[in-house]
C-alpha cells in the first residue's frame, strides 16, 4: 500500500503533481514590501524573488509541510502582472511515528516557459497513511 | 546591497514576527498551512517566506536571484525577534555570491547560500 498524505486537492502519493497559478498585481507587490520592511513608492517592475516562489509556499501549506531544505535555480526575473504557475511532484514519502518525511521537485512556469526549477525535502505535519 | 557591496561587507535586518505578519503573508502567498493558523504545539509558525522577507539583499529591487539553497533548522514562532544577516562571499562584475543567516537570540533558524545579479 502507498503512503498517502491528505492535502486541499484530496489524497496524495509520490508522482502526483500538485499546481497553482497566481498573477500578482502592483498594489500586492507593494503589500509584500511593505510587510518585508522595505516599503517605498516606486512602481515595480519585477516581482521580488520570493513573490516568485510565494504559489510553492501556498501548495506547501496545502499538505501542512515544514522545510528542511529547499534548494532553486532561477533563469529569469518575472514581471508584475505575469501568470506565474507552480508544480510541486512529490517524489518520496516516507511515513514515521511523528510525522511524513517528503521530497519533492518543483517547478514555475510562465506560461509554457520554466523560469524556476528546484527541489525541496522536509515533513509533513498530518498524518499520512500506508507505507 | 547599495555602497557596502564588496567582498566579506554584511547587512543585517532584525524584526518580530507577529500575529498579523502571519496573517498578511497567508493572505498574499494563500500559504494557511495549520501550523502557520492554528499553530505547532500551541504556537503558531511564521511561513519560511516571511523569515526569509526582510533578508536585505532579497529585497533591493533590481536584484536578480538566480539560485538558493536553503537549510531550514528550526521553526520560527510568533513574538520571536529574528535577525537576517547577508554576507558577500564573491564578486565577479555583476554577479554575487552570498550567505544568509537567520538567527533568533537563542539560535539559528536558516542558514543558506545564493546567487544574484545586481543591477547595472
Amino acid at each position: 500500500m502507498a503512503t498517502t498524505i491528505p492535502s486541499a486537492h484530496g489524497d496524495v502519493t509520490v508522482g502526483d503533481v500538485l499546481r497553482t497559478s497566481r498573477t500578482y498585481t502592483v498594489d500586492e507587490v507593494r503589500e509584500f514590501r511593505r510587510l518585508s520592511g522595505y516599503s517605498d513608492n516606486t512602481e515595480p517592475r519585477y516581482l521580488p524573488y520570493l513573490l516568485v516562489v510565494a504559489p510553492l509556499t501556498k501548495l506547501g501549506g496545502d499538505i501542512d509541510y515544514l522545510s528542511g531544505r529547499m534548494s532553486w535555480t532561477v533563469t529569469r526575473p518575472v514581471a508584475v502582472g505575469e501568470t506565474i504557475t507552480a508544480e510541486l511532484e512529490i517524489t518520496r514519502l516516507e511515513r514515521g511515528e511523528s510525522a511524513t518525511k517528503i521530497a519533492f521537485d518543483a517547478r514555475i512556469r510562465c506560461g509554457d516557459e520554466v523560469v524556476i526549477t528546484g527541489t525541496s525535502k522536509g515533513v509533513v505535519l498530518t498524518a499520512g497513511s500506508g507505507h | 546591497m547599495g555602497e557596502s557591496l564588496t567582498v566579506g561587507a554584511t547587512r543585517s535586518a532584525s524584526r518580530t514576527v507577529s500575529d498579523a505578519d502571519i496573517a498578511a503573508c497567508a493572505r498574499l502567498t494563500g500559504d494557511f498551512g495549520a501550523h502557520h493558523i492554528a499553530g505547532m504545539a500551541g504556537k503558531k509558525v511564521a511561513q519560511g517566506l516571511l523569515t526569509l522577507s526582510g533578508t536585505p539583499l532579497l529585497a533591493d529591487d533590481g536584484v536578480h536571484v538566480t539560485g538558493m539553497d536553503l537549510r531550514f533548522l528550526a521553526p520560527v514562532f510568533v513574538g520571536d525577534e529574528i535577525t537576517t544577516s547577508v554576507t558577500v562571499d564573491a564578486l565577479d562584475g555583476p554577479a554575487i555570491a552570498f550567505t544568509v543567516v537567520v538567527a533568533t537570540a537563542a539560535a539559528e533558524v536558516l542558514r543558506g547560500t545564493g546567487t544574484a545579479i545586481a543591477p547595472a
